[in-house]
């Protein structure tokens, strides 16, 4: 089996906080192959996000003067490892809110063509036709139009559109999109997620999908990560998973989302799960899910980072001390 | 029976001039509706079709540009007039942000307190016992009185507001997008907590939000707005099953949902 388009092990990341260090990402381990979809799916605070942004190299130092120390490796098609470059060419980032990732006083045109410009080492004229075209290409009727709004002149759905396609001037192998149909309507969101299985299939574009939705994660993914409280608790193909999930923690949240049955016409009821998502301050020891799981074993699943094991065959994996034991 | 609310052709515009009525947006059209007393009604539709300024208008925190809304057979305007106060306690609203929904310098008490104190609702010793037992319907232990807003999650600042809202015992509650703020797990908690606190009480419930099956957890009344009208308005099972406008086809068309789970392995 050749290499994976890209492979991370034990990424961590800590950030130095007025509060002390604190680690947001706790040895995180997922492998993203040649054209495919993997889901990155958890709560607020499980370092979805973090993850998302140490692979793309955009942990900077914050604002409030915190500072990411990021460890582990992010392997690009078997060979360097992304975390010790500096320029990740092949890799392109969609954020959540269009409006502040764009530049709300530079049209809309002028911000894709420096990112053409950029990567094509072309000048402004050709620039300005391959605009046009990936604006046209995001099914942006009167691309000509769009170019010359400003962000704040377009609708939601159309600024996520505009942004994709500022994504795919670089020509990106692999595309993370963190949230990136989150702010949508529910009708506009089903089309931009259509955009975006569209650009995997006419482009061979593999995509890391950061999403707290599983909605999201069923109608897109090929595989899905589950994380909890900064490490990866579960993953394998999305179809097995979400229908037996292993881990206690997939079952509980998988049941906390409200569904709808509409032939019988019910909402079938949500199983409250308990408790809080852990503080990354004051992490719980053990597995981060023990103080909220129905099933915990005291001594047992308090003490000790539960070993990701293979219940469920080679393809499958999760990580808990009772699937372990 | 007298209904509750009722709306009566209600219209709310928004911008525009005196003499050009052209620029500005008209947020609510013609909207009739009534809800009887201790209802749950849900309102569905995208951003901008008007939902959150119709359950505004019904509360009468705004007033409308034309029509009118009674509140138990009385026009909004003179039930005011008479007693605002009164109508204020009885009609309550939670927001969809509950960061910027609660003062930051403010304890968890206090928020709490605060409509005891405006109304004089009990003595000092009562209001503070009451405070007590509000943070205890809503899953909070006595502890957190002391706390203030930013030491708490999203799911319990949301608790703070419902238990705010649910101090001064109102017969109706305005819920605008009360969970899509909330992490997933927190989501099923605060709308098991609607729906119990709406079985013990027999309060009237208004809960709007983009999520159907957010609304639909909680109310046997769904309506679905677009453009500032009412298009379809069905008991939940009707509406969930055979859809009659095709925007509404269309929302339950467009909400991803993961496939049923088997049981566990």
């Amino acid at each position: 089996m050749s290499a994976p388009l890209l492979a991370v092990r034990g990424l961590a990341v800590t950030f130095a906080t007025p509060f002390g260090a604190v680690r947001a990402l706790d040895g995180v381990d997922f492998e993203v192959a040649e054209g495919e979809i993997l889901a990155l799916v958890g709560e607020s605070g499980s370092g979805k996000s973090v993850a998302s942004l140490a692979v793309m190299g955009v942990l900077g130092p914050g604002g409030d003067g915190t500072r990411a120390r990021v460890e582990g490796s992010a392997i690009w098609q078997g060979g360097p490892d992304l975390l010790r470059q500096a320029r990740r060419p092949g890799l392109a980032m969609v954020f959540q809110e269009p409006m502040t990732a764009l530049n709300p006083v530079l049209r809309v045109g002028r911000q894709i063509a420096e990112a053409v410009a950029l990567h094509d080492g072309v000048a402004a004229q050709p620039a300005a036709a391959r605009v046009l075209a990936l604006l046209a290409e995001m099914g942006l009727p009167d691309p000509a139009r769009v170019a010359r709004a400003y962000p704040h002149e377009l609708s939601g759905g159309m600024r996520q559109r505009a942004l994709i396609a500022l994504a795919m001037a670089c020509r990106p192998r692999l595309l993370i999109a963190d949230e990136p149909t989150t702010a949508l309507d529910a009708t506009v969101q089903a089309r931009v997620l259509g955009l975006l299985a569209g650009l995997r299939r006419s482009h061979g574009l593999a995509m890391l999908l950061v999403t707290h939705d599983f909605g999201v994660v069923a109608a897109m993914a090929d595989r899905v990560a589950v994380m909890y409280g900064g490490r990866v608790v579960e993953a394998g193909p999305v179809a097995p998973l979400l229908a037996r999930p292993a881990h206690p923690y997939t079952r509980a949240l998988l049941g906390a989302v409200p569904r709808l049955d509409l032939r019988r016409g019910e909402a079938l009821p949500a199983e409250e799960m308990p408790g809080t998502p852990p503080d990354p301050r004051r992490p719980p020891p053990g597995c981060r899910f023990h103080p909220r799981c129905a099933l915990a074993r005291p001594g047992l699943c308090d003490s000790g980072t539960p070993p990701a094991s293979r219940p469920l065959g080679a393809e499958r994996s999760a990580a808990c001390h009772l699937l372990a034991a | 029976m007298t209904p509750l609310l009722e709306a009566r052709g209600l219209t709310r515009r928004f911008g525009g001039t005196l003499l050009h009525r052209r620029g500005g947006v008209t947020a609510v059209e013609a909207v009739d509706l009534a809800i009887l007393p201790g209802e749950a009604v849900g309102i569905v539709g995208e951003s901008g079709s008007g939902k959150s300024t119709l359950g505004r208008l019904l509360l009468g925190l705004i007033p409308p540009s034309s029509g009118l809304v009674r509140y138990r057979g009385v026009p909004m305007a003179e039930a005011l007039a008479a007693d605002r106060r009164g109508l204020r306690r009885a009609l309550q609203i939670v927001q969809q942000d509950p960061t910027a929904a609660l003062d930051p310098r403010w304890t968890v008490a206090r928020l709490v307190r605060e409509g005891l104190d405006i109304h004089g609702l009990g003595t000092p010793a009562q209001r503070a016992a009451r405070v007590a037992t509000l943070l205890a319907d809503v899953g909070l232990d006595a502890g957190f009185g002391a706390r203030l807003p930013h030491e708490l999650s999203g799911g319990q600042k949301q608790r703070v507001a419902i238990a705010r809202a649910l101090a001064l015992e109102p017969v109706f509650l305005f819920a605008d997008e009360p969970v899509s703020a909330l992490d997933v797990s927190v989501r099923a908690q605060v709308l098991g907590l609607l729906n119990r606190l709406r079985a013990a009480r027999g309060i009237g419930l208004l809960m709007v939000s983009h999520d159907i099956a957010a609304v639909a957890a909680c109310c046997a009344r769904i309506l679905v707005m677009q453009g500032g009208r009412i298009v379809e308005d069905a008991p939940r099972a009707t509406l969930l099953r055979a859809p009659q406008h095709p925007h509404t086809r269309e929302l339950l068309a467009a909400v991803p949902a993961p496939p049923a789970m088997a049981e566990a392995v």
